[in-house]
């Protein structure tokens, strides 16, 4: 995709992946990024697995889905770490397979894997 | 409308045992090929690391090997860069894995449309081999970002110095992110913590999330550090 730098409105889908616990100030500025894509418009997609899951319910990715990013994640992973038995599971967040973040990798026009 | 399927490279080195994340990476490989054959897998280093790991990351590499099995079962495309240390003996015979120089790896990475790398974000030592070049670009060069979270590794400066000659990049360093070097070929700014602070040293100018934005959407290519 050859986005135009001149048109921000220019439909677009971005896409990205947490595959691991990010540091802190790491998953700050990955959320701040996807709350900045989902308020100007653009379509964002976030998929957490392996130790990403355990961001699950932090604030700043609340934050991030209230302002419209969607957030999914890897069912089988959070079931292997206990988080399905906290009454506040999902989060928000959607249920979520492999197969799914296939498809998102498939559909972004950019796609941020943070391993 | 997308109808041509994407190049993905999902690379890996030895590190990616050592911090617990090679088994699921190699289970996510697996699952992208549900959507997308072209998923390859690159393994540094020979591979040696990965594939011969010790105690204590045997339960992994077990997990490991069961999704890597799969992974060649779909007949998606092993790679391993060669050393002069050899391939891992026995483990992938017969498997139709190839191995290739780290020049035909790094030009691999820059063809590609994603690349998910696992690797080590430890400084290392570059090789002393003269890092190789990617062939110039045409009329129209490719543009390519780099995201760095933290020190990267020795690969994130073959890849960029060969790739700078004839590409235009940008690398943007995360808060608390820096670099070894400081004469990479690239434009290099500092992604600010919270609202933009204002001009740095001239060196590295600061930008803010909005910008950043507008970087990733602007070049053709993102590579995540």
């Amino acid at each position: 995709m050859h986005a135009n730098p001149q048109d921000r409105t220019e439909a677009a889908k971005l896409g990205i992946l947490v595959l691991s616990r990010q540091h802190r100030n790491d998953l700050k500025s990955i959320s701040l990024l996807a709350q900045v894509a989902a308020k100007r418009g653009i379509q964002v997609e976030m998929f957490l697995m392996g130790d990403g899951v355990l961001h699950l319910g932090d604030p700043c990715l609340e934050r991030a889905i209230r302002n419209g990013a969607k957030i999914s994640f890897c069912a089988l992973n959070a079931m292997q770490r206990g988080l399905d038995q906290d009454p506040r599971y999902p989060w928000g967040a959607h249920e979520s397979s492999q197969y799914e973040l296939a498809c998102i990798v498939e559909s972004s026009d950019r796609f941020l894997a943070f391993t | 409308m997308k109808t041509r399927q994407k190049k993905i490279v999902v690379l890996m080195d030895g590190s990616a045992f050592a911090n617990g994340k090679a088994a699921e990476a190699m289970r996510m490989a697996v699952g992208l090929t549900l959507r997308n054959p072209g998923v390859h897998l690159f393994l540094m280093d020979g591979g040696a690391r990965v594939l011969g790991a010790r105690e204590p990351y045997r339960e992994q590499q077990a997990l490991f090997m069961e999704h890597l099995n799969a992974f060649l079962d779909l007949g998606c495309p092993l790679v391993l860069e060669e050393t002069q240390g050899g391939r891992p003996k026995n483990l992938l015979e017969g498997s139709g894995m190839e191995s290739r120089s780290k020049k035909e790896v790094i030009r691999d990475i820059t063809d590609s449309d994603l690349v998910i790398l696992l690797q080590g974000a430890k400084p290392k030592q570059e090789d002393p081999e003269r890092t190789p070049e990617v062939s110039p670009a045409g009329e129209d060069p490719l543009s390519i970002l780099h995201i760095v979270r933290k020190t990267p590794g020795g690969l994130f400066y073959q890849v960029v110095r060969s790739q700078g000659r004839a590409l235009r990049l940008t690398v943007v360093l995360f808060p608390g992110a820096d670099l070894g070097v400081s004469d990479l070929p690239a434009r290099i700014l500092e992604l600010a913590a919270r609202k933009k602070q204002g001009r740095g040293s001239g060196l590295r100018p600061k930008i803010s999330y909005s910008e950043l934005l507008d970087l990733v959407l602007q070049h053709q290519k993102v590579f995540c550090w």
